[in-house]
């Protein structure tokens, strides 16, 4: 028995030897056979008629990266009805197979968005293989030029799209990053609407520029925040740090810093009384520059000063979203999160949204004046 | 209680969390699946804790030779044969599901038959094997995999993605009617006792679970059902969840690794399961067989020395896996799991816990009839 047993072992770790024979690499396709897709720019298309413009950005395949001098990306635009027919006509224009499993952005015109973006949106998720926790934007010029624009601070093998978004390079509270993950999830969901970046270039100088943000609303025309908009929605929403903050008191000019930031509000729906959103802002931080001696015993009163002009700049930016129907800090959410469920709990939510008041509370806490009094 | 015992139930959670539990729960979302949710881990406990202990009254025995002692061959055969194929059944959903998992996201272009090859080559290895090597083989893939699934979900509840609105949406649901089929999909998720029929012949000495492990166990359950549940709710929303096939895979590849080696947390996730999915089938199928071989026995088949009846019925089971692979869609896959788990799961517990009792009771009086004789 114990050689059965010994040859039954021999005859199966034999089988398992000779199925690794079958491994070959990336499913069979080895990496030199391969494309890599290193961004997405969906246009409206001017040559068909409903269709799209789909650009790509591919990574050339280079021998050492050290001897390039300038960027070796090399760009596929084509028009057609849909995404996924524009890429499967790409498929022919290349030599090897364009791979998405690496694509990190995905950049939309403006035009688009008002139009319903389920069907562009609906291949990268649909099929399997494309990253969710690749980026969206939206472009200010068309998607086109904003994929192809290669910027001077872009050195071989790196991409600076890439870097504004993922926070490991650049981290200002005027980026706002979104994941396709959390696009799919908010366009798919009610009670929050999406927000994404708008990425504009200048090409003078030859840089990119990411200030500014874009609300959109599911097949009507998005809303735009202007770029300080962007740094309170974000400095509250995303607790984004390194929050630079202007302040004018008389002739005093004062610019702060801010490093931490805690938000919690609470949606009040009593009978009886109109229904209100109770919210409470800490941010703490230093100053940073000052067109006057500062003295560290006064920090509060600077605190205060700062603290009612955040209150006013929140109090118009949520009125602004307020009046444009807009609800990007996921107010309806939380409404639907705190209350059981029912079935006309969103209609109650949309009758209720537009006349609901705002109740700021922000308390700026300065923990010193730098370096310097 | 064994820690082997704990394995049995641990694995059959944790490969079931990513295969098909996860989706069914969340179709039921609006339909009473929180409810199910209380209601079920109770009852599973409980289930697991009367076959646990009715098995302490067999020590070394498996429920072949049970019933083979106690019942009438009549009763026994059929008894045997039902229980074989929905234990057959069992591990080839989770073959299916992986198979699918595999083809849509890792390897796209690779023949359907050569992935189901793979794994049931490996699988034949392991149900060959003696019942005590594979319960030890179960702790060295809990050990390797444990400390990454622990890594994964520490991620992603720490995650700032991980929107927790969401997840609290879905519990406000638990205002409904629970639904029998979210019930029955559970009660299957935490039904890993069950494979005692043939893993008791390992426990010669299996005592009663005290209290201390029954607590230890359900504490475990809650935490990774609720997890299975909520989680891929909290990151991917909770109606968009409705049309995704694969919860968990989405919910893995939303999660990043900002510094780590490698970004995707799925492709790490994928990899850690897939062990655990073979060692399920490796449970399931070893089962499977052991009760089958019990049944059918062809004395004649013989090759020299060696009874040819297990390698003929290991073919039969590839198959049945190849044609059924090949043929069944996602939709049939799911179809026939929900009548599984409706219909088959009652049966096997009701008559499982019947015949232990029976045979219990003809255990008894057969041993007053020999003090008396």
């Amino acid at each position: 028995m114990p050689q059965t047993k010994k040859r039954m072992k021999g005859f199966y770790s034999g089988i398992i030897v000779i199925a690794l024979l079958l491994q070959t690499g990336c499913a069979f396709k080895d990496i030199d056979k391969r494309i890599f897709v290193l961004g997405v720019g969906i246009d409206p298309s001017e040559k068909v008629e409903d269709g799209l413009r789909v650009t790509l950005k591919l990574a050339k395949p280079a021998g050492d990266v050290k001897q390039e001098a300038a960027q070796s990306f090399s760009y596929l635009s084509h028009d057609s009805d849909s995404v996924a027919q524009a890429f499967y006509d790409m498929e022919t224009h290349v030599d090897k197979k364009l791979d998405l499993g690496h694509n990190r952005s995905i950049i939309l015109n403006k035009e688009l968005l008002s139009t319903d973006l389920d069907e562009p949106m609906d291949f990268f998720t649909r099929r399997g293989g494309t990253q969710l926790i690749g980026y969206v934007a939206v472009a200010e010029k068309t998607a086109e030029e904003t994929v192809t624009f290669a910027p001077d601070t872009e050195p071989p093998a790196t991409i600076a799209l890439y870097n504004f978004f993922d926070d490991t390079g650049t981290e200002s509270p005027y980026v706002v990053t979104t994941f396709l993950f959390e696009f799919r999830r908010q366009a798919l969901s009610n009670g929050k609407n999406t927000v994404l970046p708008i990425i504009d270039f200048n090409e003078e100088q030859g840089h990119f520029i990411v200030n500014k943000s874009i609300v959109l609303k599911w097949g009507e025309e998005p809303v735009e925040l202007t770029s300080s908009q962007t740094k309170h929605f974000n400095s509250l929403m995303n607790k984004a740090s390194g929050f630079n903050y202007n302040i004018q008191e008389d002739d005093l000019h004062l610019v702060l810093s801010i490093d931490e930031v805690k938000m919690k509000y609470k949606i009040i729906t009593d009978e009886g009384q109109t229904p209100r959103i109770d919210m409470q802002i800490t941010k703490t931080g230093v100053v940073s520059e000052s067109n006057k001696r500062l003295k560290s015993s006064h920090l509060q009163k600077y605190g205060e000063i700062a603290a009612t002009d955040i209150e006013k700049k929140v109090m118009e930016l949520l009125t602004m979203l307020q009046e444009n129907d807009v609800d990007p800090f996921g107010f309806g959410l939380r409404y639907r999160a705190t209350r059981l469920s029912r079935k006309d709990i969103m209609e109650d939510w949309k009758r209720i949204y537009p006349e609901i008041e705002f109740n700021v509370q922000v308390k700026v806490n300065l923990k010193g004046t730098g370096i310097v009094e | 209680m064994s820690r082997f015992l704990f394995y049995l139930i641990l694995i059959n959670m944790l490969a079931n969390m990513v295969a098909l539990t996860p989706r069914i729960l969340i179709l039921g979302r609006d339909s009473g699946t929180v409810l199910s949710l209380i209601l079920a881990l109770p009852v599973g406990m409980a289930i697991t804790y009367i076959i646990i202990s009715l098995f302490t009254h067999f020590p070394g025995q498996g429920l072949p030779e049970i019933l083979r002692e106690h019942t009438p061959k009549w009763i026994a055969t059929p008894i045997l044969l039902f229980f074989s194929l929905c234990w057959y059944f069992a591990g080839l959903t989770i073959l299916i599901i992986y198979t699918f998992i595999i083809i849509r996201l890792i390897t796209p272009d690779m023949s359907i038959y050569t992935i189901v090859l793979t794994f049931i080559i490996v699988i034949t290895y392991g149900i060959v094997m003696t019942t005590r090597n594979i319960l030890y083989l179960s702790e060295v893939i809990l050990i390797m995999t444990v400390p990454f699934i622990a890594f994964i979900l520490i991620k992603g509840y720490f995650s700032p993605e991980l929107n927790w609105d969401y997840v609290r949406i879905a519990a406000m649901h638990i205002n409904q009617f629970p639904s029998y089929r979210s019930f029955s999909t559970l009660l299957y998720f935490v039904m890993g006792a069950a494979n005692l029929v043939i893993f008791n012949r390992y426990f010669t000495n299996l005592k009663k679970p005290t209290r201390k492990s029954m607590v230890l166990l359900t504490l475990i359950s809650t935490f990774i059902v609720l997890t299975t549940y909520f989680l891929p709710i909290g990151f991917g929303g909770f109606e968009a969840l409705d049309n995704v096939l694969y919860p968990w895979i989405l919910t893995s590849d939303s999660m990043r690794m900002k510094y780590g080696i490698i970004e995707r947390v799925v492709f790490v996730f994928i990899g850690t399961f897939l062990a655990l999915a073979v060692l399920s089938m490796t449970i399931i199928w070893h089962v499977s067989l052991q009760l089958l071989s019990s049944v059918i026995h062809f004395k004649h088949l013989k090759w020299r020395k060696y009874n040819l009846t297990t390698p003929l019925l290991i073919v039969c089971f590839w198959a049945i896996a190849l044609y059924i692979t090949k043929k069944i869609t996602i939709h049939g896959l799911y179809k026939s799991v929900r009548v599984f788990d409706d219909f088959f799961l009652p049966i096997i517990v009701f008559v499982l816990i019947g015949c232990l009792l029976l045979a219990k009771k003809g255990a008894a009086s057969k041993c007053r009839k020999l003090k008396k004789g």
